[in-house]
């Protein structure tokens, strides 16, 4: 793992931590480092500072001017027989999954899956890859989980926005270092890469961009366009 | 059997050190006949009180649930808000979510107004954040984050599940799937107080430039790329100071420990 991770760049995302410890991140994104973080105890633990961080710059702000009755606003608020009780409705609505799911996919994501990994509708993306996308509501993003069969790789290929790829299990390698479960790539719009998954584990991994991925390769592009119909 | 409730108001009484003290909490006017006992005893202790000798085991043992309903406004001013918020789940102590909603309330409307929120959304959205406050008060667990901190990630999931309408995604710390610490992570209940001079101590030890970037990060909402439109730098150098600002602020916070 820390051989992986020196290859792979030091924390390429310190500043997606900051956003999500401080807000800042939209729906999908945040999806993807909260399951990296389930995947990562080093990271929840910087999460927790920079939360703490927050805590302490809430203490440190000038306070504003609360209306008068805004003390028994709120204590009729929680007097108020049957409101719905967040803290313990968040776990009742747990997907369906079976174990091989679990092992591999963390919360939030598996949430967002809906159904066991081997019952996604899987579309074929080429020789040996495979795609579900998710849906999302922020229609700027895409969210997508990819499965890679041993030693299989994805043509080279760039995006528009940004690429974020999470390993949830077995790894991937490409020019910048190898990538293990709970291990992040960024590409940016110029990067072009080709990752190829481990040539015995092979590779499930959360990708989002923030728009289609375009292929270098003209019949890739043919291809791609052929089978996204 | 003394209530938790009543517990928790001897421990308050235990701070209180000489007979002005105790006659000003509890005013021997406004005491229930079955308190007035209690309350000598006190006063006799308080004078004979050293360090080895603590009031607060007599209160332990003597105080009735009644004495407490007696003095609820009027808890002392020595309680940390973890305490408060310890005593919210205990007791469902209202003196106590008092006190917090002082504190919290006007900070909280404060950062919702920050980022961007209109008054009225800002004080509805902190008022539902005390809410959440009230109910959740049982998940706390102050080992694992102090009281401000906690309230912030409260108010921070708040503001975006209201102003901008998504969910919150977070990871469930008992799933099964989730990859646990090697080692427990330290016990922050010791050192909650150290905690956060430390990371007083570290912001002040920061350049103006490098404090006030860290605010703007949790205090603007359009991520990085406003900070770079209103202080006239390229994105990418705006993120390589935060993350310089980010680094040496938990340089600092290490220095300490």
């Amino acid at each position: 793992m820390a051989e992986a991770k020196s290859n792979a760049g030091a924390m390429p995302g310190e500043d997606l931590l900051l956003d999500y410890a401080s807000g800042a991140l939209p729906e999908p994104v945040s999806v993807l480092v909260a399951t990296m973080l389930a995947l990562r105890p080093d990271l929840r633990q910087r999460v927790s500072e920079m939360e703490a961080v927050g805590g302490y710059l809430l203490e440190e702000i000038e306070p504003a001017d609360l209306s008068n009755d805004a003390f028994d606003a709120v204590l009729a608020r929680i007097e108020a027989p049957g409101m719905p009780d967040e803290a313990s409705a968040n776990n009742d609505n747990a997907t369906p999954s079976d174990a091989a799911t679990v092992a591999a996919v963390p919360e939030p994501l598996r949430s967002y899956l809906g159904s066991p990994l081997s019952k996604l509708a899987w579309r074929k993306r080429g020789p040996g890859i495979e795609e579900v996308r998710l849906p999302v509501a922020d229609k700027r993003f895409e969210m997508s989980v990819l499965r890679l069969g041993p030693g299989r790789s994805v043509p080279t290929h760039s995006h528009e926005g940004s690429e974020l790829t999470l390993v949830l299990d077995g790894a991937f390698s490409d020019a910048a270092g190898r990538y293990a479960r709970g291990d992040l790539a960024v590409n940016g719009e110029e990067d072009q890469h080709a990752p190829m998954a481990d040539p015995e584990d092979g590779c499930l991994c959360l990708a989002i961009t923030g728009g289609p991925l375009r292929f270098s390769n003209p019949l890739i592009q043919l291809y791609d366009r052929m089978t996204r119909g | 059997m003394p209530s938790r409730r009543s517990i928790y108001n001897a421990k308050n009484v235990a701070g209180l050190r000489n007979r002005p003290e105790i006659e000003k909490f509890f005013p021997p006017s406004d005491l229930l006949p079955s308190c007035k006992r209690i309350v000598s005893v006190m006063l006799e202790q308080a004078g004979l009180e050293t360090s080895d000798h603590p009031l607060e085991s007599v209160c332990f043992e003597t105080v009735q649930p009644d004495l407490a309903h007696k003095n609820m406004d009027r808890l002392p001013l020595d309680m940390t808000h973890e305490d408060l918020i310890e005593a919210i789940a205990g007791s469902q102590d209202k003196a106590a979510f008092q006190q917090l909603f002082e504190h919290f309330a006007p900070r909280l409307k404060s950062y919702l107004l920050r980022l961007g929120a209109d008054a009225a959304m800002a004080e509805d959205v902190a008022q539902e954040a005390m809410v959440m406050v009230w109910r959740k008060a049982a998940s706390f667990d102050r080992r694992q984050a102090g009281a401000s901190t906690w309230i912030f990630t409260i108010a921070r999931n708040k503001r975006i599940d209201r102003l901008r309408r998504e969910r919150r995604p977070e990871l469930d710390p008992d799933d099964p799937g989730l990859v646990p610490a090697a080692e427990p992570a330290p016990d922050r209940s010791l050192q909650d107080g150290q905690a956060r001079q430390r990371i007083a101590a570290a912001m002040k030890a920061l350049p103006d430039e490098q404090a006030d970037l860290v605010r703007r990060a949790f205090f603007d909402d359009e991520s990085h790329s406003r900070i770079a439109e209103e202080s006239g730098l390229p994105l990418g150098t705006v993120k390589s100071r935060i993350r310089l600002a980010l680094t040496r602020l938990r340089h600092e916070m290490k220095d300490f420990e």
